[in-house]
């Protein structure tokens, strides 16, 4: 015979649609949106990864300042790698973004084809995608290349461009500003050719097995190719590493960050060994180290790690939830459980019966989450991954461990936590549930109050009937509290933070100089930089002249050998007066370390400062040495040619810029979600609370109270209490949010400042606050439905 | 004997707050039997039973049922030898709400490899015309009838009975006490029932009254009369 039980399990959910439609839509989004974001990421990394071979992407690029000669290609392929010319140049456009134009490809770093089709006439381009969709630009729109327009007959994404760095140093990418571009071979052919850049792709014959051995073997091929361009043996160019790794490092300089500008440096140090025609490495990228190819595959991966994380916390919020509403059904049918436990159910079966209801709601949440996630919350997290990176297309694919993830683990966790709540409410004697003698503590009589109003003695006596259920509460407002303060303040915080860029700006231009250049111009200031790294990205080193006016608060000559470090460098690594930082050469072997002096405000890169004497001492150069000008004016008097860079306000700002642009859309979804969640949370706790309250609630409707003097006394409780714990919530986010940024900030170059704009508080507030009162307002029907008779009628 | 209690000694609290429920208490109950104990409030009537019925341990003697100790048993055992033996009834009915009539009574058979027939019962507790109502659709009287069905329907050697008419008036309980002896009869099982009421003393074939803990006398019924006969 089936236990007869069973015939609960519906009927149950039934009575208690409420809780169970609110913690089944719950667990639905919930899950649907995390196994739609592991599926979503799932098949992009597959395609991700797949496209390594079906777009046949490089394992390298180098750039040339001129056009590679025979000896260099040889080189290359005397390395067992095939070599490929990628020559593009970079236009600008009228609204200051910036087209880098390929010539179709056929060999190497094929196009995915997004939409349209490729160019076949010579008045014909194709842009990446994402750069098409942020721009409102479509099939049939002009873009114009120098003087000339083109027609854009389709999107493609280009696997070496998966992600939109324009150089691979630099702080973001941001694929509104930068795109690429493809034209016919005879169109490149007859664009102006004075910005041709001479980049060499490159694959290996036999595929490195792994990162790391792509890595070493790169180091040999770009030994490999100074040796050609210096025109020596490769043995020679070996024993002579020290100065090629000082060269490399130079050229990383000047080559990526468009920060570093050595090139006269550059020139000389070649000029003294194979004189003035020789060729240049400007540039040289190994796959794993570009971060346009790598990064996207980076980040899909850690996306999973937070998502499964935020995923698993919110399980067992409501795998809580759920036991404590449970216990408080166990507690409500104590007299049931005990004739039933008299009569020889085992607490077993009972345990199995009690988690039935929960588990099979949970099972036919994870099955509605799972279509939704296979389906339509996919879509919108390949909808959010597409505004962020050029990928190209994909196909679902079934995920076997995203369901593990996302799916089975948090089944198994509402499974065990209502297991072991639910196994200890069933734990007492048959006797002490026929008694309702339930309290694990014993009684020691009601706790005495101060003297309170009525109202507030109650309430008191309702909160501590209580605690456990409100102790769920709390931690579930806590959680959604943080959310909501995310979910909010990311826009303002990047706002905040482009203020702040622009505010604590030393210079409104940086020219950063190819060749030394003297200028007259009456606000140029002489200044020196280059970049080097700490063991996790780049920083950038200042010489300033020790009566700078536009860094006048460095005080070099009160700090002698010691450094100034800007407050962004100090956040970031946690440094402070005191402190050494270790800074080496990219591919060099030199390195240096600096204590630093003190802190000077300016969050907006990791640099050091140095007075130029200071400078000029510790890297050895000569005495006069400079390489850049500050300015609050354009300088007039600098020769373009001259000019390696110039840096504005506007590229301070980029990374902020390129978060708002990946992560905007993905915060108000967080907003979203702790509305829910800290609706759910009060609707699940209040409702409880009137459940457990319900034989009372009677009764006091007998001795004359109102509903609304009732509410008064159970629902507001809970509506101070959810509330008070949201207040609590708000220093929390912030803490929280402190270390989440860090973590987050530490896979990119930069730094951003925490800051939480005040109103947001109060909206968080007031959202609490107006949530609180939708579910009173529900609760109230709740307390009018409970009949007086209820009193008089239980025997009990 | 069919239930045998040897010295049953309980007590409840501790140090200064000891109170004695049962001091040595030693009785038995034959196979078939009605036995009734009496006794005021504080008694020990009460835990007597649940002594019996395994919801509740001696601090020390022995009980025996149908030869088999139940003193020294684990909470596991103790669920076997419920699950097996006993049929528990109580003032308060205990009913699960979201349940039939039919469907209570099965939570009871479920617990037995050999129940009696569901059907058959509900007529014997004559619910036929309730068979599928819920319990809040029931009068007092007939949610006792049912739950006497859940406690009867796995044909248990001892049907315990605390207080069954005691939330009920005088008529549904002359009706509950007909019933309990219709089973006796029909079932052959052995009928343990607290009470505190004298009257319902005489339908049983053992009276014991017990006064703070003892038992002040446990005799036969040579007059028993049938529950039909009672002057509630």
């Amino acid at each position: 015979m089936k236990n007869p039980l069973r015939k609960r399990y519906l009927r149950e959910i039934r009575q208690d649609a409420g809780k169970y439609i609110a913690l089944f839509l719950f667990l639905t989004l919930t899950i649907g949106f995390c196994s739609g974001m592991d599926v979503a990421s799932g098949s992009m990394i597959s395609a991700y990864r797949e496209s390594f071979t079906k777009y046949h992407v490089e394992d390298g690029h180098f750039l040339l300042e001129k056009e590679a000669d025979a000896e260099i290609l040889t080189a290359v392929k005397d390395q067992g790698a095939q070599v490929y010319p990628l020559f593009y140049q970079d236009f600008d456009q009228e609204n200051g973004n910036t087209i880098r134009v390929y010539q179709n490809r056929s060999q190497v770093n094929l196009p995915c084809l997004m939409e349209g089709r490729l160019p076949e006439k010579n008045d014909e381009i194709v842009l990446d995608r994402l750069y098409a969709e942020n721009n409102g630009l479509q099939e049939g729109d002009l873009c114009q290349l120098g003087d000339r327009p083109f027609t854009i007959v389709g999107t493609v994404a280009l696997s070496d461009y998966s992600t939109m760095f324009r150089n691979n140093s630099d702080m973001m990418f941001n694929a509104s500003v930068f795109s690429i571009a493809l034209v016919t071979r005879e169109a490149f052919a007859s664009l102006d050719q004075s910005g041709l850049k001479y980049c060499y792709a490159w694959t290996y014959d036999d595929p490195p097995a792994d990162n790391q051995e792509s890595l070493d073997r790169s180091e040999d091929l770009m030994e490999a190719v100074l040796a050609a361009i210096l025109g020596m043996s490769l043995e020679e160019a070996q024993a002579r590493s020290e100065q090629v790794g000082t060269f490399m490092t130079l050229f990383e300089m000047l080559s990526g960050s468009g920060q570093g500008g050595l090139e006269h440096s550059l020139s000389q140090a070649l000029e003294h060994f194979v004189g003035s025609d020789s060729n240049e490495l400007k540039d040289f990228v190994p796959r794993p180290s570009n971060r346009a190819i790598m990064f996207t595959g980076d980040d899909l991966v850690t996306d999973n790690v937070f998502t499964n994380f935020f995923l698993y916390l919110l399980i067992v919020i409501l795998a809580f939830v759920y036991a404590v509403t449970t216990r408080n059904t166990i507690e409500q049918e104590a007299s049931v459980i005990g004739t039933l436990r008299a009569s020889g159910y085992t607490i077993r079966e009972l345990l199995v019966h009690y988690m039935t209801a929960p588990l099979l709601v949970s099972a036919a949440a994870a099955v509605a989450g799972n279509l939704l996630g296979y389906t339509l919350l996919k879509e919108v997290v390949v909808g959010l991954y597409y505004h962020s990176y050029s990928l190209p297309t994909y196909r679902t694919i079934w995920n076997g461990s995203a369901f593990v993830t996302t799916t089975v683990v948090p089944f198994i966790i509402i499974l065990v936590v209502n297991a072991l709540v639910i196994r200890r409410a069933l734990s007492r004697t048959p006797l002490e549930f026929l008694r309702h003698d339930l309290s694990r503590q014993k009684r020691r009589g009601a706790l005495p109050l101060p003297n309170w109003s009525f109202l507030s003695r109650f309430r008191a006596r309702v909160l501590l009937q209580n605690i456990p259920a409100y102790l769920i509460m709390f931690i579930g407002v806590l959680l959604a509290g943080i959310m909501m303060v995310y979910g909010l303040m990311f826009s303002p915080l990047l706002a905040h933070f482009k203020e702040i860029l622009v505010e604590s700006r030393f210079a409104d231009y940086q020219y950063i100089l190819k060749d030394q250049a003297e200028s007259d111009f009456a606000g140029a200031e002489k200044f020196a930089m280059l970049s080097l790294e700490n063991d996790n990205e780049e920083v950038s080193v200042y010489g300033i002249r020790e009566d700078s006016a536009y860094l006048p608060d460095l005080d070099f000559g009160a700090r002698g050998e010691k450094v100034y470090i800007s407050s962004a460098y100090a956040d970031k690594y946690d440094l402070a007066p005191g402190s050494y930082i270790r800074l080496h050469e990219k591919y060099g072997d030199k390195a240096y370390t600096l204590e630093v002096g003190d802190v000077m405000y300016y969050e907006a890169t990791l640099c050091v400062f140095l007075s130029l004497d200071h400078y000029v001492e510790t890297f050895d150069l000569e005495e006069d040495y400079y390489n850049g000008y500050l300015s609050n004016e354009e300088i007039p008097d600098l020769d373009e040619r001259d000019i390696a860079t110039i840096i504005t306000p506007e590229d301070l700002t980029l990374l902020a810029d390129q978060l708002q642009d990946s992560m905007g859309t993905f915060f108000p979804v967080m907003s979203v979600f702790a509305v829910i969640l800290f609706v759910l949370m009060i609707y699940l706790l209040t409702k409880l609370i009137i459940d457990r309250s319900a034989q009372s609630i009677s009764m006091m409707k007998i001795l004359g109270y109102s509903p609304e003097e009732i509410n008064r006394l159970y629902n507001r409780a809970t509506g101070i209490v959810a509330l008070f714990s949201l207040l609590v919530s708000l220093p929390v986010s912030y803490f929280t949010l402190s270390l989440v940024l860090r973590v987050l900030l530490m896979r990119f170059n930069g730094w951003l400042t925490l800051y939480i704009a005040p109103w947001i508080y109060g909206v968080c507030l007031g959202l609490g606050l107006v949530c609180c009162l939708v579910v009173e307002r529900i609760e109230m029907r709740r307390i009018h439905r409970i009949p007086m008779a209820m009193a008089l009628k239980n025997v009990e | 004997m069919y239930l045998e209690l040897e010295d049953i000694r309980k007590s409840y609290g501790s140090g200064d707050f000891v109170t004695q429920a049962l001091c040595g208490v030693s009785m038995g109950v034959e196979k078939g039997e009605i036995c009734v104990l009496l006794g005021p409030s504080g008694s020990g009537k009460s835990t007597l039973l649940n002594i019996i019925g395994g919801i509740d341990s001696a601090d020390s003697g022995r009980i025996t049922i149908d030869g088999r100790s139940i003193g020294q048993m684990n909470e596991k055992q103790l669920s076997d030898y419920r699950r097996k033996n006993l049929g528990y009834v109580f003032q308060s009915y205990n009913l699960i709400p979201n349940l039939t009539v039919r469907e209570n009574i099965e939570v009871g058979a479920y617990l037995s490899a050999s129940p009696l027939d569901t059907g058959d019962l509900i007529r014997v507790l004559g619910l036929e015309d309730h068979a599928h109502k819920l319990p809040s659709q029931l009068s007092g009287g007939q949610q006792q009838r049912c739950a006497i069905g859940r406690a009867i329907v796995k044909n248990p050697g001892i049907l315990l009975c605390d207080e069954p008419t005691g939330a009920l008036d005088s008529a549904t309980g002359m009706e509950i006490l007909r019933l309990i002896e219709k089973v006796n009869r029909t079932y052959g099982s052995c009928v343990i029932m607290v009470t505190h009421n004298e009257e319902i003393a005489a339908m049983a074939d053992r009276i014991v009254r017990l006064r703070d803990g003892r038992i002040r006398s446990d005799r036969q019924n040579e007059n028993r009369i049938p529950a039909a006969s009672l002057q509630l």
